[in-house]
């Protein structure tokens, strides 16, 4: 589903984001990133939904090979998966609704059939009761839940998250990386990136380890 | 056979909703774009109005100049029509022999329709009746002319001209007044203020591309995490660019409809004076603009707002692509 064959990144400074990084994730498997801050994985990730592009190797993603799409074949690409961001990206001026429903417009979906997929998403996270708050009024574990609901919407193939625990308490985190398993049990391919190995460790999940940009494990 | 024909004719009902729905959202959202461009104007009242009322004032001025020129037209077209007509001087020593013959074949010529000869007697009668003075007398004999009125079949300029100058080419004729003159100077007089209007409505509209632009730009930047999402979520550049578009082109409408206010307001300002130099040619004009002028006016600020948006919009997509 994920392919990378000897992918690297280097920056206009010199610097390598990742070196020869090669590794398979097969459909609907649910795989740990880690390594510490600047390793890389951000990096990894952002080359997935082709944000970025290897300055040599290959990526595939669900049998695309990323170099060779066209620009107008990147948006359908990347509603095929889901993203959860660290910083959550979510609209502060909208609700909870809102951003949700945005994926589902945006991939060109009907006003019923929003409603139904952002109304089972939040259903998901366990946030149907607070669809009309706004994003403000939420705690840091509610944005983060409507992040992924976000992610959810559209029924992706694949979601990447990259740190999505980042500052939420370690319940709260295991309650979320549990979403990102029951994801994976529906057959999505999941792919977390997080450098919290005392949380990874509680769960039983292949890992992807990288360190100044090169494949570890 | 029943459950069959049922069978079928779900199938294309299925593809046709399936085909639909992604229709029906492009159409949705074409719809939320519109509508939001409209909210824009109440919701963002200074940048907006601001920008409505600049690009209004740029563009009435050369639009005001183009509809005086149109009219100056008018003036010297009514003018011919009205006087689709010459007259022919001939010489005082003219035999009489000479000028039936030059009367009957410019009767004969296809672009005259009638010819009236007036006698050097009449002119005087004329002369004096147009003098108000009741009878002319001269000390010496009556140096008016025998003079030949031609009405012609048609007002056309060019069939005027070659007219003129066939019958200018004759001996016995000394004197054409046809208002050929003046209509050339009216003629040129037009040309000027068309040309100067056209050249102000491209300065001026170029201004007011940026002047849209540079308000779009602005509402993108405060929009630019939204645009970001979107793009990272799968929009194309259609949909990042859909209600940039909207924004302009209802930006462009709403101060096109000032402007064309603005020209109707100012041309009925300069109506008396436009009417005054009218009737100085024998004509008259009306004291309006054109509805179709109106209309132009809100068209050409429709398609600047909508080309600056677009311009802005891609230029602000290529730039969020290399983020």
């Amino acid at each position: 589903m994920i392919e990378f064959d000897q992918v690297s990144r280097r920056y206009a400074s010199g610097h390598f984001g990742l070196q020869n990084v090669s590794f398979n994730i097969p459909k609907g498997q649910l795989f740990f990133l880690t390594g510490h801050s600047g390793a890389g994985k951000s990096t990894l990730l952002r080359l997935i939904p082709a944000l970025d592009f290897p300055t040599s190797g290959r990526v595939r993603v669900g049998g695309h090979d990323l170099g060779r799409l066209k620009a107008y074949q990147l948006p359908k690409l990347r509603r095929q998966i889901g993203v959860v961001f660290q910083d959550h990206h979510l609209l502060t001026d909208r609700s909870v609704f809102d951003n949700v429903a945005l994926p589902l417009l945006v991939s060109g979906h009907t006003g019923s059939q929003v409603r139904k997929r952002v109304e089972a998403a939040l259903d998901k996270v366990g946030l149907i009761n607070r669809q009309r708050a706004n994003i403000n009024e939420l705690s840091g574990g509610e944005q983060q839940r409507v992040n992924i609901a976000r992610a959810l919407g559209n029924r992706p193939s694949i979601i990447l998250a990259d740190e999505p625990t980042g500052n939420l308490d370690p319940d709260l985190s295991k309650e979320i990386f549990r979403h990102f398993f029951e994801f994976q049990a529906v057959g999505v391919t999941v792919l977390i990136a997080s450098h919290d190995l005392d949380l990874i460790d509680q769960f039983s999940a292949p890992r992807i380890e990288l360190a100044k940009g090169r494949l570890v494990s | 056979m029943k459950k069959q024909t049922a069978k079928h004719s779900q199938v294309p009902r299925q593809n046709r909703a399936h085909l639909s729905a992604p229709l029906r959202a492009w159409r949705n959202h074409h719809r939320e774009c519109f509508r939001h461009a409209w909210r824009r104007l109440r919701d963002r009242p200074v940048g907006a109005w601001a920008t409505i009322l600049v690009l209004a004032v740029v563009l009435a001025l050369p639009a005001l100049i183009i509809s005086i020129s149109a009219h100056i037209e008018r003036i010297g077209g009514i003018w011919l029509s009205d006087t689709a007509q010459m007259d022919v001087f001939v010489s005082p020593s003219i035999e009489m022999a000479v000028l039936s013959e030059l009367q009957q074949s410019l009767q004969q010529d296809n672009r005259v329709a009638e010819v009236t000869l007036i006698s050097p007697e009449q002119g005087l009668a004329d002369l004096a009746e147009h003098l108000q003075l009741g009878q002319l007398s001269t000390a010496s004999d009556n140096p008016l002319p025998y003079v030949l009125h031609l009405q012609l079949t048609s007002n056309d300029i060019q069939l005027r001209e070659s007219l003129v100058a066939d019958v200018k080419s004759k001996e016995s004729v000394t004197h054409i007044t046809d208002g050929g003159e003046w209509t050339q100077r009216l003629a040129q007089l037009q040309k000027l203020t068309y040309e100067l209007g056209w050249w102000l409505m491209s300065l001026l509209g170029l201004a007011a591309l940026f002047v849209v632009g540079n308000t779009l730009r602005l509402e993108l930047y405060e929009r630019r995490r939204e645009l970001a999402l979107i793009s990272l979520i799968g929009g194309t550049k259609s949909y990042i660019l859909r209600p940039v578009l909207y924004d302009g082109a209802v930006t462009g409408f709403v101060g096109g409809i000032v402007a064309a206010i603005l020209v109707a307001f100012l041309f009925r300002s300069v109506a008396i004076p436009m009417q005054a130099f009218a009737e100085s040619y024998g004509t008259t004009m009306p004291a309006h603009v054109d509805f179709s002028t109106l209309i132009s006016i809100v068209a050409i600020a429709t398609a600047l707002g909508w080309l600056s948006a677009q311009l802005i919009g891609r230029f602000y997509i290529r730039k969020l692509a290399r983020v």
